[in-house]
């Protein structure tokens, strides 16, 4: 890629490419290393809403069979058994 | 106070306690020499608060090397009380053992939450969490496990974000993820949240192959995450997973007892803790407000640039830059604010102080999040949102496009 140093400042540059992109590129850091989203990245940028809505439904369930299962299961059967919610130990 | 009689026939727990102890000298070795609490620490103001208490100096009284021995004096000896402390848990003497442990829990939670900002981090959250259920909590056993269950759960709660759904964290690191090809990075960022998120709860099964294959999953998990983060997470993790999860695992039912409830409080609380964030307007991943207060471990790959002038009141002024591209340093402008405002404080002659701060996550464009022509004049608000910092609804302008970055 062609680049065209436009900027010199203390800490970093501004590179500009071919297309008139600025680039703010820290010292130590190559400017020709450009990341472009491909293959399954790029697909899942593109169902990004799906996979956060499901990821937040999955917490979701899972925290709601734990509780559930393990706790509020077992206090609702001890209260039907006519003990007191929360044993003695 | 303890409830020590738990410890007595419990070998599990009687190695939690090592475990613990293990973990304090991993902390203080690197806080030993550190001028992270000490009056030089002042002097250059290379301190920092916690958003909540940003006058922390007051509290300060050490003197490192090689300004004064008392720092070291200090540290050694808690060293000698965690010496002391191992040869108590070799005599099996529990309860003056736990005693002796309040020394470095409380100098540790103190620097955590208390004297400074640079120990707000998720390794001491957990040497936090597991000492506290040991010293103070009944039914040790079962919420140890379920505090490292609960660890890797609400972990992910900060990486449903690009950072790992898309994989954009190693995605534009210049060294990608390591020993696997970069078209691979999405498909691991996922399996690992899926396993965070899931399979860690598997760690508590009564059948023995779903929680071995769990357990050989989080070992060789934490192997891996060492090649980028080192020493310091592995050590603090795995000896406490392969003490409650390894050879001497046997399944612990939930205790539902009244003495329960305190302990059940403490795990609501972390959960609560780590929905902080989210209950701030805008990005936490962008704007850092509130990032803190839960977990945040690759929550995102920062880079950016700070700019500020200082105009002084005989009319001069000068300008200093500072950049990052440090993937894993966060990008907080509280950073920057804090050491603003106590300049401004401290030298009379500073009229204002103008500050840009542009912010790139994940290798998307450097945004700018802050132009304000005097940061002196404005405040820092530790649990809502600071109307100075744009979030993505106010569109902050685009000033530059960010190239791969590095990870150390």
């Amino acid at each position: 890629m062609d680049w065209t140093n436009t900027e010199k400042k203390d800490g970093y540059s501004i590179w500009e490419n071919s297309v008139k992109e600025q680039y703010i590129v820290p010292d130590g850091l190559d400017p020709n290393q450009i990341h472009e989203l491909r293959g399954i990245e790029l697909f899942m940028t593109q169902h990004y809403t799906f996979f956060e809505i499901a990821y937040w439904l999955l917490i979701f369930a899972v925290f709601t069979y734990v509780i559930m299962r393990h706790i509020l299961i077992p206090l609702w059967q001890r209260k039907a058994h006519s003990k007191a919610l929360f044993s003695d130990e | 106070m303890f409830f020590v009689q738990e410890f007595t026939h419990n070998k599990v727990l009687q190695i939690c306690l090592g475990v613990s102890t293990f973990a304090y000298f991993i902390v203080f070795s690197s806080w030993i020499g550190r001028q992270m609490v000490t009056n030089k620490a002042v002097t250059d103001l290379t301190y920092r608060c916690q958003p909540y208490l940003q006058n922390c100096e007051a509290f300060y009284f050490l003197n490192a090397l090689p300004q004064g021995y008392s720092q070291t004096l200090w540290y050694m000896f808690i060293f000698g009380a965690l010496v002391f402390i191992v040869y108590l848990l070799m005599k099996k003497r529990w309860l003056e053992a736990c005693i002796l442990l309040l020394l470095p829990y409380l100098w540790h939670a103190g620097n955590t939450f208390i004297m400074t900002d640079f120990a707000r981090d998720n390794y001491e959250y957990y040497v936090f969490i597991f000492t506290s259920i040991l010293l103070f909590f009944p039914h040790k056993e079962f919420f140890i496990k379920l505090s490292l269950v609960l660890f890797y759960v609400l972990s992910t709660f900060a990486k449903v974000h690009p950072a790992w759904i898309t994989g954009g964290y190693f995605t534009n690191l210049q060294l990608g993820l390591p020993l696997f090809p970069a078209w691979s990075i999405p498909l691991l960022t996922n399996f690992v949240m899926l396993m965070e998120m899931v399979g860690a709860w598997f760690l508590l099964s009564k059948h023995p192959w779903l929680q071995r294959t769990a357990l050989a999953f989080f070992i060789t998990f934490h192997l891996y995450s060492g090649i980028l983060v080192e020493y310091r997470y592995p050590a603090t993790v795995l000896p406490m997973i392969l003490a409650v999860f390894g050879p001497f695992y046997r399944w612990t039912p939930p205790p539902l007892t009244k003495r329960s409830v305190l302990s059940w409080s403490l795990m609501a609380l972390l959960v609560f803790m780590q929905l902080t964030p989210k209950m701030i307007e805008g990005d936490e991943k962008l704007t850092l407000e509130g990032n803190g207060y839960g977990l945040y471990m690759f929550e995102t790959n920062h880079q950016c640039v700070s700019e500020a002038t200082f105009n002084y009141n005989n009319g001069a002024s000068e300008t200093e830059s500072e950049v990052s591209s440090l993937a894993r340093n966060r990008c907080d402008p509280y950073r920057d604010w804090f050491l603003y405002n106590k300049l401004c404080e401290r030298y009379p002659d500073i009229d204002s102080i103008s500050w840009t701060f542009d912010h790139s996550i994940n290798g998307d464009d450097f945004l700018r999040i802050i132009d304000v022509a005097n940061v002196c004049a404005l405040d820092y608000k530790a649990t809502s949102h600071n109307p100075w910092i744009k979030t993505y609804n106010e569109n902050p302008e685009a000033v530059g496009k960010a190239v791969k970055n590095i990870y150390y």
